[in-house]
């Protein structure tokens, strides 16, 4: 039972905290099993197809043609490494949320209903038995309590509801799922997954795996190949808190969902322990309100779970909410963009494609798992994302020189096949890389800035050079020509996967959350963001957020009924 | 800039020439740009852009959907100070040659004339290769030719003239097919 004061009102079974791709799936799972679910979500409200003014416009009716003006990157420093003017208002505005870097880190937040479920890159991946065992193999961070068997059943439910597409390919390292029909591959992909085959067996050239539909699936659907999904899709054709868990929840009508409202801490009972409900100031009135709930889950994104988690402060939790291990806020993870390469091929001139795939293809990570016969200096590994494409105006208005009516007939037609790929790599946990709260600056609320010190380690860098060479040898086989490896040495947070700050482990001693995503010391708050990640793998990490969010939503539920919570 | 001013700066080039080029190409290219004054040169621009992506059977040029208000808008918005003066002095550069060779305003130039023109700020605009033009870059922003070529081209295929009739728009694709036959005279589709 709730101790705490305060209206009937404020009363609920469970409070959400955050309405992203993580807070909108524990939403629907806990309303689904019939708790009076609350979801606080600090931004504003956007209701989903009425709130996406950009969805539907043509190139020439924005100002300034999707072009990111100087005004852009004032308003919005950081938020434009990513944002464009179709998506921008998804995006906070720097100067209102302001952070500290202790060392150049992009912080991407989208303060709205849904978060950044609304703009996120919708590739969805399996964590593999390889990735939850290797902490323990190499003595690193600390060992998964979880492994592939614990939660494979848990990644079917989230992709049978998200809806992802993709090619089951039999590999161990990334497990096959329930997909809906892949999307097709061009002639160029096809050529260079059919040379691969020949020439480096162990580098599968797979369709990406995105939770974009390709059929129609729960009234949702099916995609329609526009690629503009970051502006939000009037066809609800890709996966979103804003498309599909939060109506999933309302449907219940157990959902409340609160907007503009920031969560400062989470409230602890003295006697018992456990948490009783959050303390919660309105974004603009500033006035404080107290919500209570038996069960809370934290999903306000990795940097902000920790932040209140380091402001909960109680006689029982001095240190942070849970945080009786010191690992709070340590062991920040985002996965660096490496090498990589780009090929021009002759072939296949008569040959075009119809559509906007809002995908690519992947090559799933081949280095240090039983059949890499090359002796690698460095641990775990990478795996590329790749677009194979023609040549279309952006590229060709600066490939080709000249001007006139023969420059136009380039710019106009489709240039060559051209295939890049870039490969993203598994970040280890380090101690230092590091979020704190600053002891004096506050932001305009009243709370403690974030401080973030974060950089890549020696053995993300160790993987650069391979990154390059066997990008570039895969298209040298494969006859593509004007080869250029690069290496784009990206700011740590530009892949917008930070994790790890609240990690799980067996030990409350060394971790913060326990194998069902519940914190050792408040077994009533559970942490189902990107926070409870132990390593990182290198794959994109949100389905895996999805597939632990509902085992946690399940045993929390199990434990309440047993009156345990 | 009125037309006598930019005359009078190709002359002040001239004397300043004499004193010492160097010194005088560095200010051209490091002062505060007179961004605001572009406004009063849209026909310029727009027959610049012209030059670029001409009328052609199908479709309309760069400067008939008036490319030259994106264009300026960029320059204004977009684009670094060391841009910003390269195209401000690119475009004093070009209308004054018109003037001296033809006597005429480059947007009253016949069209052979106009390419002839734009050929050589092309010529000098044109990037050092490799890893030197990238210093280039840094170093004095883009050229006047490159920001011309690549804002009118922008321009022009996000316009609907542009995307609709030079390029092929495909606004609800609905369907994607990985690998189609290019069909004769078949156009780029006019987004990714």
């Amino acid at each position: 039972m709730n101790t705490g004061k305060g209206k009937a009102t404020h009363y609920f079974d469970a409070i959400v905290v955050g309405s992203g791709i993580s807070g909108g799936f524990a939403a629907k799972e806990l309303c689904e099993k019939g708790l009076k679910t609350l979801v606080i979500e600090r931004g504003r409200k956007v209701e989903h197809i009425t709130d996406y003014p950009t969805a539907m416009l043509n190139p020439w009716q924005f100002e300034n043609r999707l072009h990111v003006t100087d005004n852009d990157k004032k308003q919005q420093p950081i938020q434009s490494a990513v944002a464009d003017e179709s998506n921008k208002h998804f995006f906070v505005n720097d100067l209102e949320h302001p952070y500290i870097q202790e060392k150049p880190f992009l912080w991407i937040r989208g303060y709205q209903t849904g978060g950044r479920s609304l703009t996120w890159g919708r590739q969805c991946y399996r964590l593999s038995e390889f990735d939850l065992e290797a902490n323990a193999k190499e003595g690193i961070g600390v060992d998964w309590p979880v492994r592939y068997k614990d939660i494979a059943p848990w990644y079917d439910y989230a992709e049978q509801f998200v809806g992802v597409s993709g090619q089951n390919e039999g590999l161990p390292q990334l497990p096959d799922g329930q997909f809906l029909d892949p999307m097709e591959m061009n002639c160029i992909e096809r050529h260079l997954r059919e040379s691969n085959q020949k020439h480096f067996p162990d580098r599968l050239i797979t369709i990406a795996r995105v939770a974009n539909l390709t059929k129609g699936l729960k009234g949702r659907g099916p995609c329609q190949f526009r690629n503009l999904c970051a502006r939000g899709c009037p066809f609800s054709g890709y996966f979103s808190s804003n498309s599909a868990s939060l109506p999933a929840a309302f449907a219940t009508g157990n959902l409340s969902l609160l907007n503009d409202a920031i969560v400062m801490e989470v409230m602890v009972d003295k006697e018992t322990g456990k948490a009783t409900g959050v303390r919660v100031m309105d974004a603009h009135t500033h006035e404080i309100t107290e919500y209570f709930a038996s069960l809370i889950f934290l999903n306000a994104s990795t940097i902000n779970t920790t932040a209140i988690l380091l402001q909960s402060i109680s006689e029982r939790h001095p240190d942070g909410l849970g945080n009786g291990s010191g690992q709070v806020g340590k062991n920040l993870m985002d996965h660096p963009y490496g090498g990589g390469a780009y090929g021009e091929h002759d072939d296949f001139k008569d040959q075009y494609y119809k559509g906007r795939r809002p995908a690519g293809v992947y090559v799933p990570r081949f280095q240090n798992i039983p059949g890499d016969s090359i002796s690698r200096k460095y641990k775990r590994g990478f795996g590329y994302q790749g677009d194979g494409e023609r040549a279309e105006w952006p590229d060709r208005m600066k490939m080709e020189d000249g001007f006139g009516a023969s420059f136009k007939e380039k710019l106009t037609t489709p240039g060559p096949w051209t295939f890049w790929m870039i490969a993203r790599g598994e970040c280890l946990p380090y101690e230092t890389n590091r979020v704190t709260l600053d002891k004096e600056q506050k932001d305009q609320w009243g709370l403690p800035l974030v401080r973030v010190n974060f950089e890549f380690g020696e053995n993300e860098k160790a993987m650069v050079d391979d990154q390059k060479r066997h990008a570039e040898e895969m298209l040298e086989k494969a006859g593509f020509k004007n080869i250029r490896s690069f290496f784009y040495n990206t700011t740590g947070g530009r892949a917008v996967h930070e994790m790890g700050t609240a990690r799980m482990g067996k030990d409350p001693k060394t971790s913060v959350v326990n194998g069902f995503n519940q914190l050792h010391e408040v077994p009533n708050v559970y942490i189902t963001d990107g926070s409870f990640m132990s390593s990182s793998s290198c794959i994109n990490p949100s389905l895996t957020y999805l597939a632990f969010t509902a085992r946690a939503c399940a045993h929390a539920v199990e434990d309440l009924k047993k009156g345990g919570a | 800039m009125k037309r006598r001013t930019l005359i009078k700066s190709a002359l002040l080039a001239a004397f300043a020439g004499a004193a010492g080029y160097g010194g005088w190409q560095a200010y051209r290219i490091f002062k505060t740009p007179d961004v605001a004054d572009l406004k009063n040169h849209l026909p310029l621009i727009n027959a610049l852009a012209q030059t670029i992506i001409p009328k052609t059977a199908d479709s309309p040029g760069a400067g008939d959907v008036n490319a030259a208000a994106h264009i300026v808008r960029m320059v204004q918005l977009a684009s670094d100070k060391k841009t910003q003066n390269s195209f401000v002095n690119g475009l004093a550069d070009i209308a004054n040659a018109a003037y001296s060779r033809y006597n005429k305003a480059f947007e009253n130039c016949s069209p052979e004339q106009q390419a002839e023109l734009l050929a050589e700020a092309q010529n000098s605009g044109k990037p050092w290769k490799g890893s030197l033009g990238k210093v280039q870059q840094k170093l004095l922003g883009n050229s006047f030719f490159t920001t011309l070529k690549e804002l009118s081209c922008e321009a022009w295929c996000t316009s609907a003239e542009g995307m609709n009739q030079g390029l092929a728009y495909d606004y609800v694709p609905g369907s994607f097919q990985g690998c189609v036959p290019l069909a004769p005279g078949q156009k780029s589709w006019a987004t990714k």
